[in-house]
């Protein structure tokens, strides 16, 4: 062995740097690095305001049912009637404000059963609820689902609320009311 | 001073929200008015005359404010001539048109030129009711 | 006789030949290579008064403070990278450090910090010369943070140990 590394001897190596070369290890003492993009997205707080009151306008003693649809149509069933004149009929609106195309959940409260009258005089009440995403009402009459939930486009939706009013047969006369609160988070 | 009031009025206002704070909430309000009912005559029987419709919409008004309504406990058909009458409409009501028997040609929609009846419903029929033949106004 | 080399002679021509050597080696075992095969993504979130979303290095999400995860518009993620080079060998990680990263809509930012890795510290490639690595941090949200899409980068390095 000795004299096959005559010649690095001639050139000067010494031996314990050959005994250095021939103990570095088959690694490359590469490293590398790459970058990676992060993102994150933030919403604005979503809103709501409401733009329209739930009236019902006049109607009639008598047993029966006032509908008065998500689109301000009002029908009747049975005993009770309503009447044209007195003041409009409208279901009420909400406007919503949000980011984009995000969903949200709904939660209603308020008179959830019943309007009151005088002299604590009561009629029952089912709301008729829908969420859109543009201010047209569908004209909704089915009380028995509400809308839990609805969906932004461009930032923006709607809430309509109708609602199904039991009348008696001897209803005391006079204004009934209450009141319907929407409340809306991203989920 | 004004620095604490700030910050108390702002714990105020926290604390009166009472909702998560992720949450947004708004109400509205809900009204009905229920018109008072008064009964003018009972038995009235058939044929009726639209002079006793003008009779009773001639009679005092009721405490209670609302537009009158003429409610028909049972198809009258005396009140066919009384439609004829210029004048006297009646707001239409679903499924009046199938409850009636014979040609009742009640017009669909206007108001009444005295300005007191504003809608008509049939109850008898639709609520199985046939016995009672009185009319019940109404009065705004 | 040839008298024997000066000691400082003989360094010299030494490290040449350990370079040779090195160089030789380089062209035949594993060059260590790292790249990116998907981005860090803290999903949506609200404001509100401000505080920090820390996203883990298997990608799930925790706040503190006044924001509110949302659990839509994009799911969280951790960024993944890949590893490859010399079978097990152990290679280092290299995180950026705190107060370098900012992620920013145009006109408004927020810090990203805690850089974390999965493995952390340091790593071991395997059988086949391959690893992934998973990189979480913490994102502080300003008080009413203003809406919008927030972006940056980061940089991750990987060394032979």
């Amino acid at each position: 062995m000795l004299n096959s590394l005559k010649p690095f001897l001639r050139h000067g190596v010494g031996a314990a740097c050959i005994a250095v070369v021939g103990l570095v290890p088959p690694i490359a003492q590469a490293a590398d690095n790459a970058s990676a993009s992060a993102t994150a997205e933030v919403l604005v707080p979503i809103a709501v305001v409401k733009a329209t009151d739930l009236v019902f306008g006049n109607v009639v003693p008598g047993n029966g049912d006032i509908t008065l649809s998500t689109s301000g149509a009002r029908t009747r069933s049975g005993g009770t009637a309503f009447s044209t004149s007195g003041a409009a009929p409208t279901a009420a609106k909400f406007d919503i404000t949000g980011s984009g195309n995000n969903t949200f959940s709904i939660l209603y409260t308020g008179s959830d059963t019943v309007l009151t009258g005088p002299a604590a005089a009561t009629m029952a009440i089912d709301w008729i609820t829908e969420a859109v995403t543009t201010a047209t009402p569908t004209n909704k009459t089915d009380e028995t689902t509400d809308a839990s939930t609805g969906t932004l486009a461009s930032g923006a939706a709607f809430i309509y609320v109708g609602a199904k009013l039991t009348v008696g047969g001897a209803q005391a006369a006079g204004t009934y009311t209450g009141n319907v609160v929407v409340t809306v988070g991203y989920n | 001073m004004r620095g604490t009031l700030a910050a108390g009025a702002l714990l105020v206002l926290a604390l009166a929200a009472g909702r998560p704070v992720d949450a947004a909430s708004a109400g509205a309000s809900v009204t009905v008015r229920v018109t008072q009912s008064v009964v003018v005559q009972a038995l009235l029987g058939a044929p009726l005359s639209i002079n006793d419709i003008l009779d009773a919409l001639r009679a005092p008004a009721g405490p209670s404010t609302g537009s009158v309504l003429i409610r028909l406990a049972q198809i009258a058909p005396a009140l066919t001539q009384g439609v004829a009458a210029p004048g006297f409409a009646a707001d239409a009501v679903p499924g009046m048109q199938a409850a009636m028997a014979g040609a009742l040609t009640l017009p669909l929609s206007g108001t009444l030129q005295r300005e007191l009846v504003a809608a008509v419903s049939l109850i008898g029929q639709e609520a199985g009711n046939d016995a009672q033949p009185s009319i019940t106004v109404a009065f705004n | 006789m040839r008298s024997r080399p000066s000691p400082s002679r003989s360094t010299e021509p030494c490290h040449r030949w350990v370079a040779l050597a090195l160089l030789a080696a380089a062209g035949t075992a594993g060059a260590q290579t790292l790249s990116n095969t998907s981005p860090l993504s803290f999903g949506a979130f609200t404001a509100g008064s401000g505080g920090t979303i820390v996203l883990s290095t298997a990608g799930a999400r925790s706040k503190s403070g006044g924001v509110l995860l949302v659990s839509q518009g994009g799911a969280a993620a951790a960024a993944q990278f890949s590893v490859t080079g010399t079978a097990s060998a152990v290679y280092t990680i290299t995180l950026p450090v705190d107060g370098t990263v900012l992620l920013s809509d145009g006109s408004n930012s927020m810090a990203l910090n805690g850089f974390a890795s999965s493995p952390a510290g340091t790593g071991i490639l395997s059988g086949g010369g391959t690893a992934v690595l998973s990189i979480g941090a913490t994102l502080t949200v300003g008080n009413a943070q203003a809406p919008g899409s927030y972006t940056g980068s980061f940089n991750v390095t990987v060394n032979y140990q």
